[in-house]
This record gives structure tokens, sequence and C-alpha cells, in this order.
């Protein structure tokens, strides 16, 4: 699968120096499996502009997420994302219920639904769609679930020419590069790799000024959807008694893709679905506000069938594709919890693991705690062993969930379901062994500790006995095995001599002696 | 390849849902506990709420009167030096009319059936609309499309015009999801627009930049007719 947009692994800039793509375009999302997450996490902790500005950037919206729900909600934040949780629990325990419901509702208002079970099978339906219509050009928004499929490939390979209009999506397109985060697209690049694409792709003059940047993407798509055989799109929600569907976008791409090409076709996820419109509020009250701290998108487009008669514009035919692609998989009793999700990111921006390993790190099309619980059950916990690794497991997550999903929850589990009661390792079962027995009594405890604290004075070339136990400690450098990965990036503060138990004990009986 | 079909769709959620068929009976769904959802109380001062979300969005609020409505909208549309432009409203003539005689080209969206009607809208300076709500909450207006209602003027158009009376304003996002909840799915408009703002886009290092797509400018005209 290799984007047709870029042939050559190096490219030029305009001032003349090369760059390096490692990888091209959306193949970053389907990486070669079993998948090792290592290097290229590694690779980011190395990457200046996503310790930066990924960095900042989410411990910013994760800050006015915070600060605007606790304004706007109160007391009630918590209890706001419980009745969020309830109704997406009640609709995913009975979706065949409500998936038929919102089919006769959808087809009775003109839209003709369509079925996928994968990938392979939405793909095929819409290219149809477009040899039916000789479509030579789609415009499409942003939509998670058509990255699953590479639909934009598979367009392009029969001549379709398909431009993405979300603006990050866009500039990824043209850059061949691939969404590194749900909501914020393109949160590791910066100004200047825009502004080259541009040069580059466009032939504009050099400029790095976000707004000339944002004109420019402006007058380039404008004509696009005017000329456009159909608009693609992607669906925040299908609201089952109506047969509704709900685009929620800043930009207005959404909009405009769904109301200016004759022909509509929505990618949906089966998991989108909510029962009624008057669950909807609750929704758009909280999507926004976690995502990136506003009170609601700036469009909220809600759509029932295709224009009507009497009406002087809009999509003449709507298609909605639903698409299960694995989604049947996770809506098994035990993970059904993780379909609640409505893709607002604002666990990635809480995560102090994306936070610096930043969303390519994950190989996946959903990164961040959510997708390494998603990803392992969607593509096989064997490809994905690193995923329910890479956490904390500090909970910020679950806090930061507007449907609750107890994610730490789940990267325990699926930590579970892959050792499977045994690590691989004899090193690691002899180190766990030693732990578990030194967690029984309080005695091996203090002795595990005591030999830890000389190994790692050792370690720093201390000595282990010292007449003042807190000065001249110093730092360790380097330490092997489980902790290796610690201490590769900072120093472990040498212990000192006497540890507290002991100093409490020596206190207690001074203070009973006198 | 054997393409599937609502049945066999179907029966690929029946396995991991534990029944052999789709559940006929099912209990009530949550209900939208108002104690906990609401954020604007029905007998708040909704105008005066609304005036102020809809401004901390960025759109520009105007508080007129039916007889000063006119005369603010030309005296606007000058200002903008605005040369073409169309009127999208239920009852569109005294608009069409007071526009027109300010020296304005009001061009008719509807004389023009479909592409040439659209690649028409495309080349306005701006639209003037009513609106079929407005929400005090989140400060938006709601538009739907209908015979008298095109999709392109909120949206395609660079300069949103839009006119709000201010007896629209509902409360709560509730409110209007409460009330548009009777109808079934043919009588539901084609197309709801919750339009909240300008045209905004963050993508390019978070740089918070208005007028991407869609309309850079909304200037929201609220008349006084309670």
């Amino acid at each position: 699968m290799s984007n047709p947009r870029k042939l050559s692994q190096e490219t030029e800039t305009v001032s003349g120096e090369s760059v390096e793509l490692t990888m091209a375009g959306h193949d970053i999302l389907f990486p070669k499996l079993p998948y090792d997450m290592k290097q290229r996490a590694k690779d980011a902790t190395h990457n200046d502009q996503l310790q930066e500005f990924v960095n900042s950037a989410t411990r910013m919206r994760d800050q006015l997420r915070i600060n605007h729900c606790n304004d706007v909600f109160g007391d009630n934040y918590d209890k706001m994302r419980e009745l969020a949780g309830s109704i997406k629990q009640h609709t995913l325990d009975h979706l065949d219920y409500y998936i038929e419901q919102f089919i006769d509702n959808a087809t009775a208002a003109g839209t003709v639904v369509h079925y996928a079970a994968d990938d392979k099978e939405a793909n095929a339906i819409c290219l149809e769609i477009a040899k039916l219509h000789s479509a030579k050009l789609v415009v499409k928004s942003k939509s998670m679930v058509t990255e699953e499929t590479n639909l934009v490939h598979d367009l392009e390979a029969v001549g379709v020419e398909t431009i993405e209009t979300d603006l990050g999506e866009y500039i990824l397109q043209l850059d061949n590069d691939a969404p590194s985060h749900l909501v914020t697209p393109m949160i590791h690049k910066n100004r200047a790799s825009v502004g080259r694409a541009f040069a580059r792709e466009l032939g504009v003059e050099y400029t790095d000024d976000p707004k000339e940047l944002t004109q420019i993407a402006r007058r380039v798509l404008r004509d696009k959807y005017r000329q456009a055989d159909i608009g693609i799109s992607g669906g925040n929600f299908m609201i089952a008694d109506s047969g509704s569907t709900v685009i929620c976008t800043n930009e207005g791409n959404g909009r405009l893709c769904t109301s200016v090409p004759p022909v509509h076709v929505a990618f949906i996820g089966i998991e989108k679905m909510i029962p009624s419109r008057k669950h909807l509020p609750v929704f758009l009250k909280l999507l926004s506000r976690s995502a990136i701290g506003s009170p609601i998108t700036v469009y909220n487009h809600i759509m029932t069938g295709p224009k009507r008669s009497h009406e002087a514009d809009g999509p003449q035919e709507q298609h909605i594709i639903l698409i299960d692609n694995g989604r049947t998989e996770v809506l098994k009793p035990e993970t059904r919890e993780m379909l609640r999700c409505i893709r607002c990111g604002a666990c990635l921006n809480s995560c102090p693991v994306y936070r610096k390993v930043g969303g390519h790190s994950y190989g996946s099309v959903y990164p961040g705690p959510i997708g390494a619980i998603l990803t392992p059950v969607f593509k096989g916990l064997a490809n994905y062993k690193d995923l329910p690794y890479a956490s904390s497991l500090c909970g910020a997550c679950y806090e930061a969930c507007p449907v609750k999903i107890n994610i730490p929850k789940y990267l325990i589990k699926l930590r579970g379901d892959l050792i499977g009661g045994k690590h691989d390792k004899f090193i690691d079962r002899i180190f766990f062994k030693m732990w578990a027995m030194s967690l029984k009594k309080a005695w091996t405890y203090r002795m595990a500790g005591k030999f830890a604290g000389v190994f790692l004075r050792l370690r720093a070339g201390k000595s282990i006995k010292n007449k003042d136990p807190y000065l001249n400690r110093g730092w360790v450098k380097k330490v092997p095995g489980p902790a290796a990965g610690w201490t590769e990036k900072r120093d472990l503060v040498t212990p000192p001599t006497k540890d507290f138990r002991s100093w409490w004990d020596e206190h207690q009986k001074q203070k009973g002696g006198k | 390849m054997t393409r599937s079909t609502r049945e066999s769709f179907l029966a690929r959620l029946h396995k991991p849902l534990g029944r052999p068929s789709t559940i006929i009976n099912i209990p009530d769904p949550p209900e939208v506990d108002e104690s906990i959802a609401r954020l604007v109380a029905k007998d708040a001062d909704l105008f005066a709420i609304f005036c102020d979300k809809a401004a901390a969005t960025g759109m520009t609020i105007h508080q007129v009167t039916e007889q000063t409505l006119h005369e603010s909208i030309t005296a606007r549309l000058r200002e903008e030096n605005v040369n073409t432009l169309s009127v999208c409203m239920a009852d569109s003539q005294a608009m069409t009319h007071a526009v027109a005689q300010a020296g304005m080209q009001v061009q008719d969206w509807k004389a023009l059936p479909g592409k040439a009607g659209l690649d028409r809208q495309f080349e306005l300076d701006a639209g003037i609309t009513d609106v079929h709500a407005a929400i005090a909450e989140t400060g938006s207006l709601i538009y739907q499309s209908d015979a008298e209602h095109s999709r392109g003027m909120s949206l395609i158009v660079p300069w949103h015009i839009a006119i709000v009376k201010k007896s629209q304003i509902m409360a709560d996002l509730i409110d209007f999801w409460n009330d548009r909840s009777s109808l079934d799915a043919q009588g539901m408009p084609a197309s709801i627009a919750i339009i909240t703002g300008p045209s905004k886009t963050a993508d390019i290092e978070g740089v918070l930049i208005t007028g991407v797509h869609g309309p850079a400018m909304v200037d929201v005209f609220v008349v006084e007719d309670q």
C-alpha cells in the first residue's frame, strides 16, 4: 500500500535541504505486524517538535477541558459523564434493536443504507457508487473510519481524485503524512513543514504564517467543493429514532462536503448509535468540551435523508455505509464498554505517555489510551503486545473520559491476557516471583528494600557504610534489567544508608527511653 | 465477493449480544436527567444569556427593534462594501426591497436551478437569513433546510447575516431537541445546522484562525419582538 502521490523517500525543501521521510503517509498507521512500538517511541523522545509542541498543546487542552467542564457542570461533571456512559452502554447492549430501527427510519427518509462487514467491503461499496456516477473528484471530511479502510488510497487507485478538506488532514495528505491525534491530526507538525509542503505541492510562495496558509487552503478547496461529484463524511452520531446522521466540525468543511456535492456518502462505525434525538444534547454538551474545552463545535449538522423535492439545494442522494470492521469482536460482553468511545481525544490529551511518544508510536489508526485498548482487540493482541504496556496506569484517561470508559481496567486485563499467568522471559519470571515473595511478609519486604538500597548505592559508586546517612548521596546513572528504561532518560537518586523505617524505629525508641 | 445484507450484517451483531435474533422488547433508555444536563433554566434571562454567549463565539451581535432592523442591516452592509448578496427568509420581500433600495445587488438564489444556483452562491459577498431557533446556552443559531431556506446561504457565503427574533430564543439544547423529537423521519428537515460562531480552525500549531471553509464573519441581529 503506497501512496501514489509521492514516490521518493527524500524530498527537497524550498531552502534546498533534504528531509528524510522514514515512512510514507498512511503506511505509518499500518506497520508490519507484529508491531514493535519501541523504536518509534524512542525516536519520538528525540524529536524536539514533538517533545515541545505536542506536550504543551495536549497539556493546554487538558487544562481547558478541566476548567471548562468544572465551570459549567460543577459538582455534576461526574454525573454527566455517568449519564452519557449509561446511554451509550444501553445502546450497545441493545445495538441490534437500534440498528434495525435506524435502518427503517433512514430508509423512510430516503437514505440508502449499505452494510460492510470489513474495510474491503466498505471501500468496494463506495467505489461502486463512484463508478455509477462516473465520479472524477471526491471531497471528504475528517473520518477515522475511512483511515481504517484506507479509502483515499482505494479511490485514487481507480483514478478518482480524492481530497481531504479538514485543514489538518489536507496538509497531511499534501505532505504524505498521517494523522497522529483523533481531533488535532497534525499536532506533530510545525508551521514550517506546512509552508514547505504548500510551496512544493501547490506552487505557492513559501510562507509559514498560519493565517496566510489557511487562506491558501481555503482558495484551493473552495473550487473543489463546487466541482466535486461526491462528498464523503464520517459520522459522530447516528440517531435511531429518526434515522439521522450527525457530524460535528469547526471549520465548516464537513457541512460543505455534505451539502454541496450531488451525492453524499457517510462511512459510520456501528458503535456511533444513540437511541433518540432527546439524547443528542447530552453528547453535544460533552464532545467539544472534552475535546478542546469549548462549549460546542461551530457546526453540528444533523442530516435526515437527501434533499427533499421542494428544496433548492442539498445532495440528491444520501448513502450510509454501516461498518463493522472488527467492532462486533469488541461488542463481546467483556470488552463492550470500549465501544462507548465518542472520539473526543480527551484521553490522549491527559495521558503522560501519549504526550511523550506522540500518536504515530501507537502504530495504528487509534492512538493514545483508547487506541491502546481498542487496537489489540481490533487487530489481535499478539500483533500489538506493547500497547497495553504503553501506560503508567495513572488513571488520568479514565477521569477525562466523557463516557467513563474504564481504560486502566482494560489495560490491566489485556496485560493479564498477554502473559496468560506466565511471563515469557526467564529473568522476568524470577524478578516477579521474588517481588511477590517480598511483598508477602513485612520482614521480607524490608529485606528486599535493604538489598535494593545496597545494590543502588554500589551502582552509584557510594559506600554502603556512611556516618551521615543523608549526605553524600549522588545519582545512579544506569540500572540494568527492568529499570533500564527509567534510567535511560534520567538519573535515580541514590538511597540513603538508613531507610525511613530504621529511622522511625530508632526515633520511637529514643522517645520511649525518655 | 458475496455482499453483506441486512440479515447477514445483523447476524454478526447477534452473536456477541448472545441472542439468535434481534431483541423486540427492550427497557427504556436512560432518561436525560435535566437536573444534571440542563445548563440554562427556562425562566432565565434568555435574551441576555444568548447575546453574551453568541458574542463569546466571535459572532457580532446587534440589538435592534422591528423598526430599526432594515436600517441597521443596510448600514452594516455599506460598512463592509457589499455588492452582491441574497436574502433567504420565510418572508423575504420587505428585506429584499430594503437592501435593493440601499443600492446593493440582490440575487434571487432560487432563480437558477441545481448546480447553477449553487455556483451563484459561491460568488456572493453575503447572505441574509432568518433562523428557526436560537439557543441561549451556547449562543447558537439553528438553521433548517426547506423550500425557503438554502443550505448554502449560512455556509457558502463569506459573510452570514442572521436575524433572530427574541421570541425564538430557547434556553437549552435540551429544549430544542425535545421540541423536534415528535417528528417522524420524513417529517424531520433534511438538514438541521446548529451554528455557533464563524468558521474556525486551530490545526496549524494551535493558532486560532477564523474563516477556513465556512463564513469568516457572522453578524446576528436580535430583534425585540415581545
